[in-house]
């Protein structure tokens, strides 16, 4: 368990001022709240993963051997087996780079995605098959549900970080998506900005902030009176988000935490010449994310490397082609010859590999920030194969044991619901049971048919 | 254990054919009558649009969300150029039935109240010495401040109890410096909701108007007007016709919008408008397999987007409608002409050209520019170009594939042609229904590489460029030039470019009201007078001039 005072000498060799943030609730001595998780972020992987090399070998099978065994067309290779529970499992190739949390993991194999198919992307903290589906609904997504739970004390209810990713995946209450950021030096701006040393300067500053905000505010109320009702709803939308911006900027006082380096200008990614600095763009958000969570600036947090409509290469790889077409691993139609099916796994085994390298980044991060104690991360993805496109058990794990909570360091297989006639188990069933350890009061999120209750497997 | 979950493949074509908007089964029967626009969100259910859109709201909202693009602008001209493009940096705005400009769908998330708390606030710092341009640093200055600067970013004089609200800011601010006092009415105004949004009240209707429509008053035309025509803020000129109430007669509103119409803002806004349809954001940015196109390089890729772009202005500009379908005038230096094979002696500045050749006869279809960004990375797409015909050129909605079925592209083998991989899938029986409205479209215009370059074989085998508009009246035909020729000739590629213009210039989708003016616009463009014509006809109608009817006050 670390302290405040240790999370402050971490930062300090980052360079850069002292600034004033909040308290550090997280960090302090822990009463009631002990048993409930204080932290949560997605981790959403678009394009799938590699899954042989992904998923633990169940017991009594063969490991998958890439030199040796048939490129699967499809796998489920455990779906057979009947539900089991193994924590004896070893991690596969892709999950190696977790290794030092082993204990931490829970892999959850055998949940259908009601997302499958890109069109879902979106969805997936939904429960939805489509983000459309949100229209004219009551839904919002896990993390939003979660962050008003436990974010709210914080600047940054919730935070959104993408890299190259311009698909939402968290939406507020009623379908409002919740678009992610990219550019680091935004980023930076957003979350360490408007923040002063001297406490009376912040004192003034938070006062004169405070007049912006009013007379902004009161301009739309007054507005409001003249408008009709679509109008309304407009200037209503408007007034929550500068009411949200209020609160963060208030809360930008009290104890001290240290900035760190400003990442300065970088060239747009999105560009082909500079896909190169993907994966600096990706460790900068990621070290302003940890940050973010060990200063307590903020609780809540979906993250993708990018969505699925992305035009990545991967020059630091030497894979030339974009994810998309290497998530297909050219397994359909079948007249591929094998050489060029083993290069495009390869390939597309570079990309996943590189993926999971810079999650372990990320929880490495949050580790010596002191931060990781009581985060729950969740892995989450829509498809179980990049080719097929199709939600049948894809890959899913979480990490972090919520005070003793979760049954970690094993892989379970779900793959049908206990007492039923093998109904399939759904990812919106993970997503009941994540908020459940948020102490949410919720037994069903999204498609209502797709829910049969909170995964009792996975819990102690 | 089943793979695929079985799914209802029904999805519809909307055509903008006015009375005929028909809601078709894949198998190409018309099962019943389509009311609206937009995607079908079923809720809940297996994500397939599978009966008739809902309805749009009918009344949309007045107020409109800047867009990434005017915000940009708005802020160059209240600012200075040298602002650039700050909301760049923003999320991406929406795009709604190709535009990025839907009122209804851009929202005000808290990231981008953030973020223009940021911006305003960056902006109001760096420019608070110049910004204020009165000598005195006294309340008064202050307070003229407030009402010169406000004026203009809200596009309207400000009332009283307004210059009271700022005025507390301002002092608040001046409390520690002159100086942070303008910079903290500056970022206030800025962050208002009347710089962010275009608001319209309207003024009550005229006595006489048995119609009863709501009127705009000189302010919120002199805005619609410059929103509409340049995509910014009101520049003097409009702001002193609004001052002094001279856009209440036709003859005024004329006056202004043959002024704005052709001036280099024009000219922006007519680009941003092809942009958007056309989905051209990654213009001058596409990337090929190298080993396959090795004559492909970002200076091509940056000349065929100044080549299309040169082309969409001069159709848009200087003729008929129809030449964005038939114009043989190409845009070329020395460079693209070989790029393209053509044997031209050019040199190395892009200058305009009229040729002769089949294979540059089909306008916007025969530009590497487009054709290069309808296709991947190493091979030409059929679907995807035949999406492009049917969703932007033809108004026709396409439904996304089901969830759950495999769209892997097919195999690039070296021995088969585009149309022989894409057949496999026309065949399959899941994917085949839906692709014969696409693929069929793509085969015609198969004689054009994914670099967008003329081929004759391809993989050894002689390209067969016979395609077909399944369902339409241009139906079967041979080649890029062909169909364009058909698109040229159709009434539903006419009234498809009006209502495009509509979805753009309204900031909202079309409804049943519209169909009238969908028709007058139409016929704008059949009188052979372009894109102008047809602009001049909407800066006269209803949907231009007034609120919509029966709005709540």
């Amino acid at each position: 368990m670390t302290d405040k005072f240790s999370c402050r000498a971490l930062l300090r060799g980052s360079g850069g001022a002292t600034i004033a943030l909040p308290f550090l609730a997280s960090l302090a001595p822990r009463g009631a709240q002990a048993s409930q998780a204080a932290r949560f972020v997605t981790w959403l992987q678009p394009l799938s993963i590699y899954y042989p090399l992904y998923i633990p070998t169940a017991p009594g099978l063969k490991p998958f051997n890439r030199e040796t065994d048939p490129l699967p067309t499809k796998y489920f290779p455990h779906a057979e087996l009947g539900p089991f529970d193994n924590p004896n499992f070893t991690l596969p190739y892709l999950l190696e780079p977790l290794a030092a949390y082993k204990d931490q993991l829970l892999v959850v194999e055998g949940l259908t995605n009601a997302t499958a198919g890109h069109d879902g992307y979106g969805a997936g903290l939904l429960g939805l098959p489509t983000p459309e589906s949100t229209k004219t609904s009551r839904y919002m997504s896990l993390d939003q549900m979660i962050a008003e739970k436990v974010g709210s004390a914080t600047k940054f209810p919730s935070l959104q970080l993408g890299v190259v990713a311009g698909t939402p995946v968290s939406y507020y209450a009623q379908g409002r998506p919740a678009p992610p950021t990219s550019r680091p030096d935004v980023i930076f701006d957003r979350l360490f900005s408007d923040v002063r040393t001297d406490p009376e300067a912040a004192a003034r500053l938070r006062a004169q902030n405070q007049s912006i905000l009013d007379a902004a505010l009161e301009q739309a109320t007054t507005l409001r009176g003249k408008l009709g009702a679509e109008d309304v709803r407009q200037v209503d939308n408007y007034l929550t988000s500068v009411r949200e911006l209020e609160t963060k900027l208030a809360k930008a006082s009290a104890e001290g935490c240290e900035k760190p380096e400003a990442p300065g200008t970088l060239p747009n990614i999105t560009v082909h010449k500079h896909h190169d600095k993907i994966p600096d763009y990706a460790k900068l958000q990621l070290e302003m994310l940890a940050m973010a969570f060990a200063c307590d600036l903020s609780r809540v947090a979906t993250f993708q490397l990018s969505d699925e409509a992305n035009n990545y290469t991967f020059p630091w790889l030497g894979v030339k082609t974009r994810w998309h077409d290497q998530s297909h691993l050219k397994t359909t139609p079948d007249n591929w010859a094998d050489a060029e099916k083993q290069q495009s796994v390869a390939d597309y085994l570079k990309i996943c590999r590189w993926s999971f390298e810079t999650l372990a980044f990320f929880v490495d991060r949050l580790e010596a920030l002191g931060a990781l104690n009581d985060t729950l991360l969740m892995f989450l993805t829509n498809l179980h194969h990049g080719g097929q496109h199709n939600g049948r058990s894809v890959p899913a794990f979480t990490l972090g044991n919520v005070n003793n909570r979760l049954r970690t360091g094993r892989h379970l297989s779900v793959f049908k619901t206990p007492g039923t006639k093998g109904q399939e188990r759904r990812t919106n069933d993970l997503l009941v049971t994540v908020a459940q350890l948020f102490d949410l009061n919720v037994t069903q999120i999204g498609t209502p048919e797709y829910n049969q209750g909170p995964i009792a497997e996975m819990l102690r | 254990m089943k793979e695929h979950e079985t799914f209802q493949v029904a999805f519809y074509l909307r055509g903008v054919c006015l009375a005929a908007r028909l809601l078709w089964g894949c198998s190409g029967q018309v099962s019943s009558e389509g009311d609206d626009v937009g995607p079908a969100g079923s809720e809940g259910g297996g994500g397939t649009p599978s009966g008739p859109a809902p309805t749009e709201p009918r009344a949309s909202p007045q107020m409109r969300r800047l867009s990434r693009h005017e915000i940009n602008q708005t802020l160059n001209d209240l600012l200075g150029t040298e602002v650039g493009s700050p909301a760049d940096a923003f999320p991406a705005d929406p795009r709604k039935a190709n535009f990025e400009n839907n009122a209804s769908a851009l929202g005000f998330p808290p990231v981008l109240a953030e973020q223009m708390w940021s911006l305003a606030r960056q902006l109001s710092q760096q420019r608070a010495a110049t910004l204020a341009g009165c000598a005195d640093a006294s309340a008064n200055c202050g307070r003229s401040f407030i009402e010169s600067f406000g004026k203009r970013a809200w596009r309207r004089p400000l009332e009283a109890a307004e210059v009271d609200r700022l005025m507390k800011v301002f002092d608040m601010g001046s409390g520690e410096s002159f100086a942070r006092g303008i910079e903290m009415a500056a970022q206030t105004i800025m962050l208002s909701l009347p710089f962010i949004y275009r608001v319209e009240v309207g003024t009550s209707p005229a006595p006489q108007d048995p119609e009863h429509r709501r009127r705009l008053s000189s302010w919120e035309m002199a805005s619609r007007l410059s929103y509409t025509l340049w995509n910014t803020m009101p520049d003097e000129e409009l702001f002193e016709a609004a001052e002094q109430d001279r856009l209440g007669t036709e003859a005024d509103m004329q006056a202004q919008v043959e002024r704005m119409l052709t001036t280099p803002r024009g000219h922006g806004t007519i680009s941003e408008f092809h942009r958007q349809w056309l989905n051209l954001s990654s213009l001058g940015a596409v990337n090929k397999d190298p080993e396959r196109f090795p004559k492909w390089s970002d200076v091509i890729a940056r000349g065929l987007a100044e080549e299309l772009s040169r082309f969409l202005d001069e159709v848009a500009f200087e003729g008929n409608y129809k030449d964005l379908f038939t114009s043989q005038a190409l845009h070329l230096n020395e460079t693209l002409a070989k790029f393209y094979g053509l044997d031209l002696s050019l040199g190395k500045d892009i200058e305009r050209v009229q040729v002769t050749d089949p294979r540059r006869a089909g306008g916007l279809l025969t530009h590497a520019g487009l054709f290069s960004l309808l296709s991947g990375f190493d091979q030409t797409s059929p679907t995807v170009r035949g999406h492009f015909v049917r969703e932007q050129l033809l108004c026709d909605a396409v439904a996304s594939p089901p969830p759950t079925v495999d769209n892997t592209p097919p195999s690039l083998d070296k021995a088969t042609t585009g149309r022989a991989r894409y057949q496999a899938y026309l065949d399959a029986p899941a994917c085949g229904d839906c692709h014969r409205l696409m693929d069929p479209i793509g085969f015609g215009l198969e004689a054009y590489d994914a670099s967008g370059v003329h081929r004759t074989e391809e993989g050894g085998q002689s390209i067969d460029d016979s395609g077909e508009v399944v369902g339409h009246a241009i139906g079967r035909f041979s080649g890029a030039a062909e169909l364009a020729q058909g698109l040229a000739a159709s009434d539903t590629t006419r009234a498809c470019l009006a209502t495009q213009w509509l979805r753009f210039a309204l900031g909202r989708l079309e409804v049943e009201a519209d169909e009238p003016l969908i028709e007058a616009l139409s016929e704008a463009l059949a009188n052979g007078s372009g894109y102008l014509g047809m602009i001049r006809a909407f800066t006269r109608s209803d949907a231009f001039l007034y609120l919509h009817k029966g709005d709540a006050p």
